[in-house]
């Protein structure tokens, strides 16, 4: 079996195990290339379908080409698509520079997800998340416990054997990571592959593409001539800058990351 | 498609850092991942960290505050040859259950020992638990060679020692390299500060794995589930062997019997489907259900209520004889009974423990299990998918155990 496929099968054996364990599975989708790799991935394990319904956390700050991406896909996969925004925040003004930039954050995406957590119900939700995307993100379990108040305690997180994935049963809500043994390569061969769509923000434009998409404010696009997935690949395998260079809520300060994650960050 | 085909086909290594507190696990893995950061498609090491290479894996704020790996992290390189994983883990014995979670997703090890303090507990029974867990490929690194003066008597007597230690568990060591891992000295090239050592440095060593090829070939496919949204069709990850359209299957433990008319696959199915494959069949016949394991009646798995496997064990709370658990086995769940625990072994010195009703923290035994209903099971060494399983307290992986 070669590799793509080996990492293919890994990935729909744990979306298989949640959607077995969990009655009320959701998944979330940001319309970035891990989370659409991972909705191909679920189409596959389900011949087709997609049976739990796809929540986009809008934060009302993505890219134009992100929603015109959602829509599009929604329609051709027949997604149960549920769009889950932080109302009050947003009409309070919250945006990047009301206060900073993890208030934002933790308002727009991570109340965003607990509001709808609590209002639609989901035990279990599926994420796109890969280890070698951040170093805190690297010590994720595939099948992760959060907390009532949503808190991932990572100093004390259960243990995972081989592929019996625990189910802690005092756990509030669970997330798993079906991608977490993906690299960002891996995710671009997987893609060109399989021809899984790609949003536009991530090919280049008068020299200029997004190597991690998310809000708009807090992006900032790399110098590149990649237009095709080809030649992103091409460029990923000479490049020796980190994927999330260009993400700004990771720079701004020591360990914002694990900050944002111990509260719920996604 | 050339170059997509030449990536598909390198060969996939995950490498975990074993051994004591302190002796140099994340710091070799920094180290090695800063020399390799001139490999094409590596990001560059933060310059920042630049000496403390163990930043490069130990990112949380409390590991780096305490100075010490809390959690396993794992990551990852390509070279033109091979893909590798490292994998970390924490060296307390506290944190034994993050270095488990580890260990149980590496195909080989590194076990690094510090020159200055020899072998300790935790070398030990980091080595006792490769063996257990089927991880039999074990580079030794003889770390902070610089408190030994790099002299070569200092590190043959280290290596004696490990290599002892590493036989008493079944081990045989592929390399054991004298190394000072904070100044990269036989990390990826070899140090001239050593030149009495003519051996290969680490990441050499590393180079001449041989990835492990299955031998077991028969049919093994433990169901995960069973989709009756439109024809039914029953899905799971085949652990051993190849299935094609056609093929008869026994149903274990009930013994029904179905065969396979369709290998679904989503856009197009497949007329066949190989070991490690997810897949989804459409069988005429007998339907199984979650738990139950597809086979040909020829080549039937092991099915046994009652049986004994090597346990060790993980929670505070010891296992006593006389409780109830839960016992899951490839994608079996079944209530499970303690019997029976014997032929104890205290994992720090490897000395045998007097005869005892329980299993203790970080004890290992010979653990007589009975189930509720009959388990579908394969010896370790034969499939180690359905030779390995783990016991749960109220959903939380307690203990886990090999099947001889």
């Amino acid at each position: 079996m070669d590799y793509l496929s080996r990492m293919e099968s890994d990935s729909i054996y744990v979306i298989r195990e949640a959607f077995n364990r969990y009655s009320r599975l959701a998944m979330l989708w940001s319309m970035g290339k891990d989370s659409t790799a991972l909705l191909w991935m679920v189409r596959r394990a389900f011949f087709g379908r997609v049976p739990f319904p796809v929540i986009h956390i809008d934060t009302s700050y993505k890219f134009p080409e992100i929603y015109a991406f959602r829509d599009r896909l929604a329609k051709e996969f027949d997604l149960d698509l549920r769009v889950a925004r932080n109302e009050d925040a947003l009409a309070g003004g919250m945006g990047p520079t009301k206060i900073d930039k993890f208030a934002c954050c933790n308002a727009l995406k991570t109340n965003a997800l607990k509001q709808a957590i609590a209002k639609m119900g989901f035990e279990a939700l599926l994420l796109g998340i890969r280890r070698d995307e951040h170093g805190v993100r690297a010590k994720e379990r595939y099948f992760s416990p959060r907390s009532q108040d949503f808190t991932w305690n990572v100093g004390s997180q259960p243990p995972e054997l081989w592929d019996l994935y625990a189910s802690v049963d005092e756990a509030a809500h669970d997330r798993i990571h079906p991608l977490l043994h993906m690299t960002e390569l891996d995710i671009w061969r997987y893609v060109r592959r399989e021809g899984v769509p790609v949003n536009p923000l991530y090919l280049a434009k008068e020299g200029k593409r997004y190597r991690s998409i998310g809000c708009a404010p807090c992006c900032m696009p790399i110098a590149s001539n990649a237009t095709t997935v080809d030649e992103i690949i091409a460029e990923l395998e000479a490049s020796h800058e980190p994927e999330r260079a260009g993400r700004a809520q990771d720079k701004e300060a020591a360990f914002t990351m694990q900050k944002l994650r111990s509260l719920g960050y996604m | 498609m050339g170059v997509s085909n030449r990536a598909d086909e390198k060969p996939v290594l995950r490498i975990a850092m074993v051994g004591h507190v302190d002796h140099g696990k994340s710091t070799l893995i920094g180290r090695i991942r800063h020399e390799l950061s001139a490999l094409p498609g590596t990001s560059a090491v933060d310059p920042s960290i630049a000496g403390n290479w163990a930043y490069v894996v130990d990112q949380l704020q409390e590991e780096r505050e305490r100075e010490m790996t809390i959690d396993t992290t794992q990551t990852f390189l390509e070279t033109p040859a091979c893909r590798l994983v490292f994998i970390d883990v924490p060296g307390h014995q506290e944190l034994i259950h993050n270095m488990i979670t580890g260990a149980t997703r590496a195909d080989a090890a590194v076990l690094v020992l510090a020159a200055d303090e020899g072998v300790r507990v935790q070398t030990r029974r980091h080595a006792l638990l490769l063996s257990m867990l089927g991880i039999h490929t074990v580079i030794v690194a003889v770390n902070k060679m610089d408190l030994a003066e790099r002299s070569e008597p200092a590190f043959r007597v280290l290596e004696e020692a490990i290599l002892a230690e590493l036989r008493a568990v079944g081990i045989s060591s592929s390399a054991t390299i004298p190394v000072v891992a904070r100044d990269g000295d036989n990390v990826v090239t070899r140090s001239p500060t050593m030149p009495w050592f003519t051996g290969p440095s680490v990441m050499e060593a590393l180079g001449e794995v041989e990835p492990a090829s299955a031998v077991f070939d028969a049919v093994r496919l433990p169901v995960q589930d069973v989709y009756r949204h439109d024809v039914p069709t029953v899905v799971g990850r085949l652990l051993s062997g190849t299935i094609a359209e056609g093929d008869a299957l026994t149903i274990f433990p009930s013994g029904g019997a179905a065969t396979v008319t369709a290998i679904r696959r989503f856009p197009e199915n497949h007329a066949a489907a190989e070991a490690g494959e997810s897949v989804g069949l459409v069988l005429e016949g007998a339907l199984p259900e979650r738990g139950n394991v597809l086979a040909p009646a020829s080549d039937p798995p092991r099915t046994a209520r009652e049986f004994a496997g090597r346990v060790f064990w993980l929670a505070s709370e010891p296992l006593a004889v006389g409780e109830e658990l839960s016992l899951r086995c490839g994608t079996q769940s079944v209530a499970a009974r303690i019997e029976e625990v014997s032929e104890k072994l205290d994992t720090a010195t490897l000395d045998p423990l007097p005869p005892a009703q329980s299993l203790a923290i970080m004890e290992l035994g010979t653990v007589r299990i009975s189930a509720a209903t009959p388990v579908v099971m394969e010896p370790f060494v034969r499939l180690p998918g359905l030779g390995r399983f783990v016991l749960e307290r109220a959903g939380r992986p307690s203990g886990f155990g090999i099947l001889p």
